[in-house]
């Protein structure tokens, strides 16, 4: 194996190496003498060393019809000598009966173009388009019965528009196939067309030869009249070639390329010749309801009842049955019925094609139901057909029914008949009105308006603002100094309120107490220091120190000291200093208080 | 005497045209008709009520029911659908709604879904898009509140560890649901009203016919151009049919 691959590397290389030298280009066919019916096939070979070869240009060739049937490429080491090979096959099938040429065949190499040799080749005209029984046979007379060929007819030459024809294709095989033909049916237009399975297969022997035939049948309905084209069919198959593969010389085997023997074979196109068929025209004197069935028809309707409660559904069936084109029948018109809603429920066919005719059942079925109660008549039917083996026209009428309708109470007034596949449900009917009218408000749904976002918002807000709250609920008790800062002024406010009080009622020395301790007491609290401390030089040092203005520092030493010789040193003074005092201490704590003392007092837990 | 009776008459005419302009008369009269069997008198009167603008689900059911006994199916869930669009959580409505569907031509055959899918898609159908809407605001500030309990008040009890994962499973449940409801109520829906009608490749007569609906069909409609909707059936079916064939909801 790792030598197969390591040869045929070397190969590849020594292609490539010399690639474009030694080109040579010609073609060749099989046969140079072919009857008018028959094929030839043209081989256009390319040898040398070249790699990506493109494909070779074929000239016009309007006396023939060009198939192509694929390449195939060949490496040969001989003699230490590498060559390769590229064929490309066609087949080519004539159209004229005459002596051809055709021309040199081009193909372009590295911008170098290469030319075949011109090839003459010589159509006989076809031997009699007799039918081919009688073909195989003077053949087999004269020895030259063909492997395969095929071959379509009609049951009939004339037929009458909407009626059937049978188009039969057989094909003869008389020798081994190499895969299933590929059938290409022949152009059908204006027929309605429907395949007639099964297909039939059996052997036949013609001349001295056993055929195996296979015949597939086709209905056809011609939708026009006049004078109509069946196209030619066309088979594509591959057959074994031993006869090409071995020639006539034996010893030619050594120099064939064995691969070959094992090839998919020689391909063949099989065409068959195009039919022709006289489509006459319906005759005049069409009946009025006449809708195109062309065949033998019969007409049956059956009604399930004949009498019921108003509001209830009857089923009025119509079939139609017989041989025709029984898919494209269609129904009769149902005459108007007062006092009745009618509505289709659907249509059903039971086709067959027994004995290769189209055949079969079509039914309709109609839903009647009656609004009001009363004695009704449904009108006969009617349905036309051309009859074709008597060709008339013929007409088939229905009874007419009687329907009686009683009125029916509540639980009966089911409008609708139940449609198939039904789900059951526990509800046999639609449940009563509605006796309040009220009004329903248009429009729009709590989410759509925006008060939705609100509510879904606000809570929100909320929660941040309770989250707050606690967090700095949480720092006043467990941080005094923060505490003692943020409650300083609020403290000492209340102080001042008590001292406020004493102004008239109380002892002088409480209300100086109380205002002392208001304004030291904060000035404690701002400061984290013990309140006994704000007499020394060290506080004054240390509000110095916080860039108060001086005039307050001096202020506030002012009213302490005041308070304190008025507490100890006995000092009395009047009311209204008193309270100018007090309002004078009330300014200093409010312009204290707009001063900084964040950030400036240490603060500890 | 024959003077004053005229009068008479001539005064009593504003009152009978009042009577017959208030759309609780003319509800109560539709409804009469109905009981009487005469359907189509019935189907003019409720008409006559929604041309004169009164907006009620009732109205549209009972029309519903009209239509239906009258063998109108198209217009009879049409109906159904306008009426549950007003008041989606009528149960009477839904049940007649499913009653006529069983009369449909076309069986498309129910699309089976994920059940956990089912869990968001029905609870808009079974609450309705309004309760659905309080619900989720409703489930949400408890959500808030159990997290302002846990984490703010540090509340730590079982009672509140469970709140707080109950709220805030439901609010994806709720909140998924009146989403995908949302979704829904978005989407342009129709019924077929004419007896059939052909599904064309493209907005017009000279198209290919690709397959055929009946009066009473439900589709989403996908697109409209000149007098044509290209409607989406269930199954996966698309194609384009007259607008005149077609109700929307």
């Amino acid at each position: 194996m790792r030598r197969s691959l390591t040869f045929t590397l070397f190969l590849l290389a020594l292609t490539l190496g010399a690639q474009g030298q030694n080109v040579k280009f010609y073609a060749n066919l099989d046969r140079t003498q072919i009857q008018l019916d028959e094929q030839v096939a043209l081989t256009v070979s390319l040898e040398g060393e070249v790699q990506a070869v493109p494909r070779p240009v074929l000239p016009q060739l309007n006396q023939f019809i060009i198939y192509e049937a694929g390449r195939s490429q060949n490496f040969s080491y001989v003699n230490g000598q590498v060559s390769s090979s590229i064929n490309f096959n066609y087949v080519l099938m004539p159209k004229l009966a005459g002596k051809f040429t055709i021309p040199p065949i081009e193909i372009q190499l590295e911008g170098k173009t290469y030319r075949t040799n011109p090839l003459e080749i010589t159509v006989a005209s076809s031997r009699s388009r007799k039918e081919p029984l009688q073909k195989g046979k003077a053949e087999s007379q004269r020895g030259q019965i063909p492997d395969l060929w095929i071959e379509t007819s009609l049951d009939r030459d004339t037929a009458y528009v909407g009626q059937q024809v049978t188009l039969t294709l057989k094909f003869y095989q008389g020798v081994r196939l190499f895969q299933n033909p590929e059938y290409a049916p022949p152009s059908l237009t204006g027929f309605w067309t429907e395949d007639l399975p099964p297909q039939k297969k059996y052997y036949q022997t013609i001349g001295n030869r056993r055929y195996y035939i296979q015949e597939i049948k086709t209905a056809l309905f011609p939708a026009t009249s006049g004078r109509k084209t069946i196209g030619a069919a066309e088979l594509k198959c591959r057959v074994e070639d031993l006869e090409s593969f071995f020639g006539r010389d034996p010893f030619s085997l050594f120099d064939q390329d064995l691969t070959q023997l094992f090839s998919q074979g020689k391909p063949k196109i099989l065409r068959s010749k195009p039919l022709s068929l006289e489509v006459l025209s319906l005759p005049p004197g069409q009946p009025e309801n006449f809708s195109g069935a062309v065949g033998k028809f019969s007409l049956k309707t059956e009604l399930d009842k004949s009498e019921v409660e108003a509001g209830q559904p009857l089923t009025l069936r119509i079939t139609i049955s017989g041989v025709g084109n029984i898919k494209s029948v269609t129904a009769p018109v149902i005459p108007e019925l007062a006092g009745f809603r009618t509505y289709n429920s659907g249509n059903s066919e039971n086709i067959s094609k027994a004995d290769y005719k189209l055949q079969g059942t079509k039914t309709f079925e109609q839903i009647l139901i009656p609004k009001e109660p009363g004695s009704f008549i449904v009108s006969p039917l009617e349905f036309s057909y051309f009859d074709v083996s008597e060709k008339k026209y013929k007409t088939w009428r229905s009874p007419s029914y009687t329907i009686t309708v009683r009125s029916g109470g509540p639980s009966s007034m089911v409008s609708l008949p139940l449609a198939e596949n039904q789900i059951t449900n526990k509800i046999k009917d639609i449940h009563y009105l509605k006796t309040q009218l009220g009004h329903s408000k248009k429009g729009s749904y709590l989410y759509q308006s925006r008060w939705f976002l609100v509510m879904q918002s606000v809570p929100i807000l909320a929660l941040v603002l309770l989250w707050r709250r606690q967090a700095l609920q949480d720092r006043l008790l467990g941080d005094r100094a923060y505490a003692r800062l943020k409650l300083a002024y609020k403290n000492a406010c209340k102080q001042l309120a008590l001292a406020r009080h004493n102004l008239t009622s109380g002892k002088q020395s409480e209300y100086y107490a109380l205002l002392q301790k208001g304004l030291a007491g904060y000035l404690a609290d701002k400061l984290n220091l013990d309140s006994t401390a704000v007499f020394t030089a060290e506080v004054v040092a240390q509000l110095q120190g916080r860039s108060l203005p001086e005039s307050q520092i001096q202020l506030a030493t002012s009213i302490l000291q005041e308070c304190e010789q008025a507490r100890f040193g006995g000092a009395s003074r009047d009311k209204n200093y008193r309270l100018r005092l007090l309002e004078e201490a009330e300014t200093l704590l409010k312009n204290l208080e707009k001063h900084k003392w964040d950030g400036q007092v240490k603060t500890k837990a | 005497m024959k003077k004053l009776l005229s009068i008479a008459a001539i005064c009593s005419l504003p009152s009978l045209a009042l009577a017959q302009e208030d759309p609780a008369e003319i509800f109560r009269a539709a409804n009469q008709a109905y009981d009487q069997k005469s359907f189509s008198t019935a189907v003019d009167q409720y008409q006559t009520l929604l041309e004169k603008g009164t907006l009620s689900a009732a109205v549209y059911y009972n029309l519903g029911n009209a239509y239906f006994r009258l063998g109108n199916l198209g217009e009879a869930i049409w109906c159904y659908r306008k009426a549950l669009k007003l008041n989606p959580t009528d149960k009477e409505t839904e049940e007649n709604l499913e009653f006529a569907r069983l009369y449909q031509v076309d069986k498309i055959g129910e699309q089976k879904s994920f059940f956990l899918l089912l869990l968001f898609t029905s609870l808009p159908r079974v609450l309705g898009l309004g309760l659905l809407s309080w619900l989720v605001t409703l489930v949400w500030w408890l959500a808030l509140a159990s997290l302002l309990l846990f984490f703010v008040y540090r509340k730590r009890s079982k009672i509140i560890k469970t709140l707080m994962l109950a709220t805030l499973l439901l609010l994806v449940w709720f909140g998924s649901s009146l989403w995908s409801g949302a979704k829904a109520e978005e989407k342009k829906v129709g019924v077929v009203l004419a007896g059939q009608a052909e599904a064309k490749s493209g907005p017009g007569e000279d198209y290919l016919s690709l397959f055929t609906v009946h009066q009473g069909l439900e589709c989403e409609v996908e697109e409209e151009r000149a007098d044509w909707y290209l409607i989406y059936v269930s199954n996966g079916s698309r194609g384009w049919i007259p607008a005149r064939a077609l109700g929307l909801i």
